[in-house]
């Protein structure tokens, strides 16, 4: 079987798929909606298929229009890559799954123009999880954002404000990323990861190689909502449609995070180890206050939504946290919690959804009673929740306990203390979400209205997968991150 | 037969009993079917899994692999097989009783109420038979979530109150056992249970030793009550008083109280903590709790807040004696640990009924009860001496045990809070007993007990403390297998 296409059929399969249905689809929702499931779905074969290649090591390296690396453009998918590209692919696939009822709902019109925009965006994404090349990453950041751009601002009123918000400060991100290019591009005279990785042994380490560094970590900073870069997150999550918000805040901030720990750990610290600690002791630090203040502010919401986003802030703080670490059990933990919190808070953003088609509010205590009116969903709330606090057996467990693992080793008591101390924060404000479900008397009797079958079958699956990821946590770490989290350090394999 | 088998069905029998009732809302007969059935079918599997270790080696399942080194591993040795038992046991007599009871009071949410409770017995099989601290934590954390409707049960704004004092103790508890697990699992590689201790913890530095000592016992302590991390005790009696009778008397707490004998002597071993001198702390910490626990109780009129502090004090008896460190007085704190299951269950059980016949929830209402109850003011003397330590009941045994060890190891003062705290037992309940049945009102003119399902259950377990009183090592031989789990240990 030849593996080497997948790299570059990742992006064209959705690229497809979304000019497919500009082409035949947009005035039948139904057929979109089977378009972008069928593209997302092979999307998804063969991001298992480099899952099970790469597993363990492997590289699967492919030259657009065979022209080689360093000379032509290399997509290149690793085993980090393909955790990353499954979680997209499905994701995805749930999303488009649930999607239907919730656009009828929220957005009639736009139906098919969304399935577009959102396969757009997954192209994007799974571009930049399998490419080699820097400027190459930082088309596809732009076509990512441009897509969530459009899909925030689908959602009509304050989300147009919340999108062109996200857009002001998106491209700050993104040119601050394409300058970081820019001046490594200066130094190495290439932009392949690999081998400006190898060409910046030869060049002292000066202020131009700081600058490009701070002007990379600052975008990818501004691009994944590390604190306090955080400010366009919480309107952009809350306002934009339901569908789009899983799609964003389960994915986007993750891939970014991804990019930050190549540049970091793939391509600085090989020939510039020196450069990285105070850089680290920075990202640590406000992995850290972006947990605590993230948590706070969640406690302090009383939309469901943006609670959900504000906890979203507070677990890119633990991704921060585990990147900056830079050891092995810390990215380990970072790369683990980028797939359970993806999946945590997809399924919590799809729930949210849910509630707000069923019962037509996004306020929190209109959740009471939730058990009773739609019990299942209510049930996978809770699984999602316990993930989201860490609570064993589900994912968010894990990540907290390597990432745990990960600050002693460093021997950071401190950070030690404060992701231990986490667990109550994140507690507080998801339990007193669960004390509203179940003990507050809804003030109009509802009847029994469950969620309509797909969107129920995503969020259950979504609940399912949390403790399946977390019980079988030890092979997927094993075998996939471990191995290249030690690749991307350099520490074995770079030549 | 396929031991190994059993152990996962140990655990999955509540579990699935959880969703069986789930299922049956609606019809409360199927429902109540659901919940005995499973605890006859628990008791049938523990038991079978308790005859076989006695005389075989422990019996043990891997689940799946957790994190390198450490497995979500069940393992049935005698200690963990006696406390399984004592809560599979008492399960079943509890919910012949919680029909009753709630029943009786035509309770709004049985059918949640079933099923956490069947929930709650599933998480503490599963802590008796963990065999490592990620498999406890895993459990005791379920624990929590599985009895925090138990306590918010009546939905009244004291009772949402309590219930989140339970999870704020109850939360930060597991934040202590995390970190403690992090910082051990850092410095040893393994979380495993071993009879003596873990061998790498020994030779960790002071410092690590202390940290994870401390962090285990703070987060243990807060279901056991430990002062000062009782607090959420006395303000969860607000659940209803079954809920009262299993799990904050027996189930929860004692979940409490076996992770402190867990640490002190599957983690930490003897001579480790010999060396280090920091169990010297826990034991003095646990004389203050006991003396602390019988004299607040002396001054309680509401029934169940004085039986909660009862409870405070009788935990740390156990937890004092796995804490001096010696055979015999290990062995006492295993025995007091079936014992004071039994004879607290029954004093609860015989509260319930009281409030339920009645409506008489303070001990200056209970002015001549004995004569309109009559067996259930007699099982709640048998109870209340036997937790004064008076033979030849159960509660005597143990706490000759107890203090037995604490003069082979010099601790002659904490042996004499002992003895003290048994003369304070006879003064927070005795009193009950005599305004039963010396003093005479008009309150209680005619004869009339509790209903039968309420009445059997606590005739029983009070007969069976007598029972256990008289032959000890009678049926499942309790007091043997302490001894056995004491030397294994030391």
């Amino acid at each position: 079987m030849n593996f080497s296409v997948i790299p570059a059929g990742l992006v064209l399969s959705p690229l497809t798929g979304a000019l497919l249905i500009a082409a035949v689809a947009l005035n039948s929702p139904h057929r979109a909606q089977a378009l972008a499931v069928s593209s997302s779905l092979v999307c998804l074969i063969m991001a298992g298929a480099a899952l099970w290649h790469c597993g363990g090591g492997g590289v699967i390296e492919y030259a657009y229009g065979g022209w080689p690396a360093p000379f032509g453009i290399a997509a290149r998918i690793d085993g980090i890559g393909a955790v990353l590209a499954t979680l997209i692919a499905a994701l995805a696939c749930g999303i488009f799954v649930y999607a239907g009822p919730t656009l009828r709902f929220e957005m009639p019109a736009l139906e098919p123009p969304f399935y577009a925009m959102a396969l757009l965006l997954v192209a994007a994404l799974l571009g930049m999880t399998a490419t080699a090349d820097l400027f190459n990453l930082y088309v596809f950041l732009e076509i990512s954002s441009l897509a969530a751009y459009a899909l925030i601002g689908s959602g009509g009123g304050a989300a147009s404000l919340a999108s062109f918000r996200y857009l002001l400060i998106g491209t700050v991100g993104a040119s601050f990323y394409l300058l970081g290019v820019a001046y490594l591009f200066a130094l190495t005279g290439s932009l392949n990861l690999a081998d400006v990785a190898i060409a910046l042994r030869d060049v002292p380490a000066s202020g131009a190689l700081l600058i490009g560094l701070a002007l990379l970590t600052a975008g990818m900073g501004l691009k994944m909502a590390m604190f306090p870069m955080h400010g366009w997150l919480p309107d952009a999550y809350t306002y934009a449609p339901s569908a789009a918000t899983a799609l964003i805040g389960g994915l986007m901030t993750k891939v970014s995070a991804l990019v930050l720990m190549r540049i970091l750990y793939g391509v600085f610290e090989p020939a510039h180890a020196a450069l990285l600690p105070p850089l680290q002791t920075v990202i640590t630090a406000l992995g850290c206050v972006g947990i605590v203040a993230g948590s706070l502010m969640a406690v302090a919401q009383r939309d469901l939504k943006r609670l959900l986003a504000y906890s979203s802030i507070a677990h890119l703080g633990f991704i921060a946290l585990g990147i900056g670490l830079g050891n092995q059990a810390g990215l380990s933990a970072a790369v683990y919690h980028m797939v359970a919190h993806g999946v945590a808070k997809a399924t919590l953003f799809l729930i949210a959804g849910g509630v707000a088609l069923r019962l037509g509010s996004r306020n929190t205590h209109a959740l009471a009673g939730l058990h009773r009116t739609m019990p299942w969903s209510a049930a996978a709330l809770v699984v999602a929740a316990l993930s989201m606090i860490g609570i064993p057996p589900t994912a968010g467990f894990f990540s907290k306990w390597y990432l745990m693992i990960g600050c002693l080793d460093a021997g950071r008591i401190d950070l030690f203390a404060v992701v231990v101390a986490s667990t109550l924060l994140s507690a507080w404000y998801f339990l007193r979400l669960l004390e509203t479900i179940f003990f507050t008397e809804p003030a109009a009797q509802r009847h029994h209205e469950e969620l309509p079958l797909p969107m129920l079958g995503t969020i259950v699956a979504g609940a399912v997968a949390l403790i399946v990821l977390g019980i079988l946590n030890q092979p997927l770490i094993e075998g996939v991150i471990g191995a290249t989290a030690m690749l991307a350090t350099g520490k074995m394999g770079t030549p | 037969m396929n031991e190994s088998l059993l152990v996962l069905l140990a655990v999955a029998i509540p579990a699935i009993a959880t969703l069986a009732i789930l299922r049956s809302d609606g019809w409360p007969n199927v429902r109540e079917a659901c919940t005995l059935t499973a605890a006859a079918a628990l008791l049938t599997t523990v038991g079978w899994l308790l005859a076989h270790v006695r005389v075989e080696a422990p019996v043990e399942v891997t689940v799946a692999a957790m994190v390198p080194g450490v497995a979500l591993r069940l393992r049935v040795d005698p200690f963990g097989a006696v406390f399984a038992m004592l809560a599979s046991v008492l399960w079943l007599v509890t919910s012949v009783y919680s029909i009753g009871y709630m029943r009786g009071l035509r309770e709004h949410s049985q059918t949640r109420y079933y099923a956490s409770f069947a929930a709650a017995v599933s998480a503490t099989i599963g802590i008796a038979f963990s065999a490592n601290l990620l498999t406890f934590y895993l459990f005791y954390e379920l624990l929590t979530f599985a009895t925090y409707p138990l306590v918010a049960h009546k939905e009244t704004p004291p009772a949402l109150l309590a219930s989140r004092k339970y999870l704020v103790y109850t939360l930060s508890a597991g934040v202590a056992l995390l970190a403690a697990m992090g910082v051990l699992y850092a410095a040893t590689g393994t979380l495993e249970f071993t009879p003596g201790g873990i061998e790498r913890l020994a030779t960790a530095p002071a410092a690590v030793q202390y940290f994870v000592f401390t962090a285990l016992i703070v987060g243990f302590g807060v279901k056991a009550a430990l002062l000062p991390l009782h607090g959420w005790l006395p303000s969860a009696m607000v659940a209803p008083t079954p809920v009262s009778a299993l799990l904050h008397a027996v189930a929860v707490v004692k979940s409490g109280v076996f992770g402190c004998v867990r640490t002190i002597a599957f983690v930490f071993g003897a001579n480790t903590l010999r060396e280090l001198g920091a169990a010297d702390w826990l034991a003095y910490l646990a004389g203050t709790t006991i003396l602390f626990g019988s004299i607040v109780a002396l001054s309680q009129d509401n029934l169940k807040r004085r039986l909660a502090y009862s409870t405070i004090s009788h935990l740390s008896y156990i937890v004092l004696g796995a804490a001096m460190l010696s055979a015999s007085s290990t062995a006492g704190a295993v025995l007091h640990m079936v014992n004071h299951g039994l004879l607290k269950i029954t004093l609860f059980f015989c509260a319930g009924a009281i409030y339920v016949t009645t409506g008489c929830d303070r001990v200056s209402q209970l002015a001549g009860i004995g004569r309109r109850m009559p067996l259930t003011m007699s099982a709640f003397a048998v109870a209340a001496l036997g937790l004064a330590g008076l033979p030849p009941l159960n509660g005597f045994i143990s706490k000759w045990y107890l203090c037995l060890g604490g003069l082979e190891t010099d601790h002659a003062g904490l042996a004499a809070v002992l003895i003290v705290s048994g003369l304070l037992n006879v003064g927070y309940l005795m009193p009950i007993v005599y305004l039963a049945f010396f003093r005479s009102s008009d309150e209680f003119p005619r004869y009339g007990e509790a209903s039968m399902p309420m009445l059997i259950p606590l005739l029983f377990t009070a007969l069976v403390s007598v029972l256990i009183g008289l032959w000890p090592d009678a049926g499942v031989g309790a007091w043997s297998l302490a001894h056995t789990i004491a030397q294994s240990v030391q």
